[in-house]
């Protein structure tokens, strides 16, 4: 392969990027859970403080 | 509340139209109902060929629709992703992940490049990371170059032939 295929290459890739043309594999069930996770402990935490000030 | 660090193992690569990715979560971000995540990416040639190009770069995920935003390259968003003292392991995860799509994938040629121009030398030093594995995974560099146009750095790697007796 050429010096000019492989910069046409990386070229070609660029445009790609800049399209937004790259895959993206739908969220994982650990990743919702996780997020589920911290999202009640968030509000368990703004639940407290706000216990507390009262 | 604003970003949050939660780090996890890169996921199994998945193999998409155009591409190779393996994604790590970085963390999420509660309130705007999203999850930061670092993809390694081994770009197919569309235009049917043997070479790969090698990218690492963070993305945003909508939790709720899934929807995924366009990579990020620039060291501004590592540096408000990715605390200082958790860079390193960081890095170490997406080599792992650089390995994982490496072996899966074989490709005989890789391409890889600096998405930022001017790169001073403590920048280059994830990118001299990942050399290093190429290397250890059996891969030659071929060729390095700081591009006199763009000023990007430019990475070329290839597995050597082997000759049978």
């Amino acid at each position: 392969m050429t010096k000019k295929e492989i910069v046409a290459f990386t070229k070609r890739i660029a445009a790609r990027l800049s399209r937004g043309e790259v895959s993206a594999r739908p969220i994982s069930e650990k990743a919702r859970l996780r997020f589920r996770e911290l999202a009640r402990q968030r509000e368990q935490e703004k639940h407290e403080d706000r216990r507390l000030r009262a | 509340m604003a970003f949050e660090f939660d780090l996890d193992q890169p996921e199994p690569v998945f193999v998409g139209p155009s591409d190779y990715v393996v994604d790590f979560t970085l963390g999420y971000d509660i309130d705007r109902g999203e999850r930061v995540l670092m993809s390694v990416v081994l770009f197919k040639d569309d235009g049917g060929g043997d070479p790969h190009e090698l990218a690492f770069g963070i993305r945003i995920q909508n939790v709720v629709i899934g929807v995924m935003s366009d990579y990020a390259f620039d060291h501004g968003t590592v540096q408000k992703y990715v605390p200082k003292g958790e860079r390193r392991v960081v890095s170490l995860l997406v080599l792992a992940s650089v390995r994982a799509l490496i072996t899966q994938v074989s490709p005989k040629i890789v391409a890889m490049e600096t998405f930022e121009a001017d790169l001073p030398p403590p920048a280059m030093g994830k990118y001299m990371s990942v050399c290093n594995h190429m290397g250890i995974l059996g891969y030659q560099m071929i060729e390095y170059r700081r591009d006199g146009t763009d000023n990007k750095d430019y990475w070329l790697f290839t597995i050597p032939v082997v000759i049978e007796p």
